[in-house]
């Protein structure tokens, strides 16, 4: 962390700056304070999954131990959302990387229009989440326009374990492919010319470019698009709550779904931290991982 | 690059494409805004039709329109939005802008490891801090309070303007504030005077973004406000009430919600581009 920190380090600071250590602490501490305020209930969290405790008598509890865990990794259900949360992490990214790098590529096209095709690319980036939802769900009702649209009568889209699957990761790849189409486009602009126009001269195949001049240069930003998107995707919530509500049976329960109706529904609350810290634990070895790629490779680069 | 496709009219196609598919939703929720109740549910869904302000008029609690207690419940959802979205980008601005330039200025030990651990904050599932917090809030009664709320919010402010802050700030020649200095400014005097200036577009995109972040959230409101202090995110559900969903009113106000902030958006676009990319896209 010292060496990638050294080399990434903005222009050096005038000389009479470094001698006055304690002002960027002094600086830093109002930040520094309320992401401690942030850790302070992080930590309340870590001790009530060790508990029995329910939000309907906050006060009685009892230290439990393991138990919270040993229940959850033997609840079937919690495996089920696990999967589910994992599942529509690792397929709305496949889609959203594709999808938002063909319309990246559509995009750095030099010709008029580019601009205003930027700008639409915002919207949906500037949507709630649970306001998109509702918005496909009215798209998506069996009276709406989508089956009118593909004349397919009154196709109960949410009701369908396997259309309801895959509602939700159209809705959720409709929300953020935009994203991942602006950065990888900011990416493709920040490219030298000159090998791809060496390439064109020498009659190389788009597969060609693609796997040994694009992908390599990009690879920065599909790891900034990943950081941003996988954790977000890991704890899909609104949009689920605002179509599915986690239906039909469990088919579309991600963690924090289950976790939320378990402690609203049946006042768990212990039980239902156990299950959120299992995510956070993946969201956090995850991030770390692509965060230490990323530095990496800004760091060769420069 | 030179052009992939060299033929103008399938680009200009494929651009088409794409613009439908974003468009079409917000497209056709926009026309809804403006359906009377058996437009709405008419089937075959209708594109042509006779609009109405009905919606609008009672989502905005105007007499001799069907006045329901969802819609004139609306304008307050609106109002705790704009409450809560503003104090939070104002207690990130004080929190983080000073961490923001100390980060992007100083050279000192802590330096790259806490601009990630500010980072990292963002990678925590909301939920794991909210859970807790519904307990811990209502013994400290700040459960359902503005103050509550903005300091949760904090979670996605703080983090996103001190990132986007950080890399404004190192965009700025340290040569500026070095020549102001040697030419008598104070260093405040230089920082107010040529600085802030300089960072004011990226200043203003990050503060519209963390607005949007924050006013865009759902799950805080949710779970930690009650009805004097949801945001509209959360209001909108309750379109979707117990015995009838309101397509109408949900429609219209849907389509109030963002508008603020399609405007906000398009007038810092250029520099948003970027801000969404915390500074990795230089």
């Amino acid at each position: 962390m010292a060496v990638t920190s050294v080399t990434q380090s903005t222009p050096a600071a005038p000389p009479e700056r470094k001698r006055r250590n304690w002002l960027p602490l002094i600086m830093t501490l109002p930040a520094t304070l309320a992401m401690i305020g942030i850790l302070y209930p992080f930590g309340i969290a870590v001790y009530y999954s060790f508990t029995d405790i329910r939000i309907v008598s906050p006060n009685a509890y009892k230290f439990v131990g393991l138990q919270n865990y040993i229940r959850m990794v033997q609840n079937p259900n919690f495996w089920e959302s696990l999967g589910n949360t994992l599942f529509f992490a690792i397929v709305a990214l496949i889609f959203e990387l594709v999808l938002g790098f063909l319309i990246a590529l559509l995009l750095s096209q030099d010709v008029k229009g580019v601009g205003i095709m930027r700008a639409l690319l915002l919207l949906p980036l500037m949507l709630a989440p649970v306001i998109a939802g509702l918005m496909w769900k009215t798209m998506l009702s069996p009276g709406g326009p989508i089956n009118h649209l593909l004349n397919l009568g009154p196709y109960p889209w949410l009701a369908v374990p396997w259309s309801a699957r895959a509602s939700v990761i159209f809705i959720e790849v409709w929300i953020s492919t935009p994203f991942v189409a602006l950065v990888l486009l900011s990416g493709l602009q920040s490219m030298p010319k000159e090998p791809f126009e060496a390439a064109q001269v020498d009659g190389a195949s788009f597969g060609f470019v693609f796997r040994k001049l694009m992908l390599p240069m990009l690879s920065p930003f599909i790891l900034i698009v990943l950081l941003f998107r996988v954790v977000d995707v890991m704890k899909l919530f609104d949009i689920i709550f605002a179509t599915t509500g986690g239906g039909p049976m469990q088919i579309t329960t991600t963690i924090p779904i289950l976790a939320y109706k378990e402690v609203f529904r049946s006042y768990l609350l212990g039980s239902a931290i156990a299950k959120v810290l299992v995510l956070w634990l993946i969201n956090y070895i995850v991030s770390f991982w692509l965060a230490g790629k990323w530095r990496q490779e800004t760091a060769s680069v420069g | 690059m030179k052009n992939l496709i060299s033929n103008k009219i399938i680009i200009y196609g494929l651009m088409l494409i794409v613009a439908a598919y974003i468009l079409f939703p917000l497209l056709w929720i926009f026309l809804m805004s403006f359906k009377s109740k058996m437009d709405i549910i008419a089937i075959p869904p209708k594109f042509i039709f006779t609009p109405t302000l009905d919606n609008y008029k009672a989502l905005f609690g105007v007499s001799g329109a069907e006045t329901l207690v969802t819609g004139s419940a609306f304008l307050s959802y609106f109002k705790n939005s704009l409450i809560l979205s503003t104090g939070s980008v104002i207690l990130a601005l004080v929190l983080g802008l000073p961490a923001a330039y100390a980060i992007a200025r100083f050279r000192f030990k802590a330096k790259e490891p806490l601009a990630f651990t500010y980072l990292s904050f963002r990678f925590v599932p909301e939920i794991t801090i909210i859970l807790p917090l519904y307990v811990i809030y209502q013994q400290l009664k700040l459960y359902n309070t503005y103050i509550g709320l903005i300091l949760v919010y904090q979670l996605i402010a703080l983090p996103l303007l001190i990132w986007m802050m950080r890399s404004y700030f190192e965009e700025i020649p340290i040569a500026v504030e070095q020549a102001a200095q040697t030419d008598g400014y104070s260093w405040w005097g230089s920082f107010s005077k040529l600085v802030l200036p300089l960072a004011a577009p990226g200043m203003a995109a990050s503060i519209v973004l963390a607005f949007i972040f924050c006013w865009n959230n759902f799950v805080f409101g949710l779970m930690l406000g009650g009805n004097s202090t949801q945001p509209v995110t959360v209001g909108l559900l309750s379109f979707m009430g117990t015995n009838e969903v309101q397509w109408g009113l949900m429609a219209a106000a849907t389509i109030v919600a963002i508008i603020p902030l399609f405007l906000l958006a398009l007038a810092v676009q250029k520099y948003m581009i970027r801000g969404l990319t915390f500074g990795a896209v230089k």
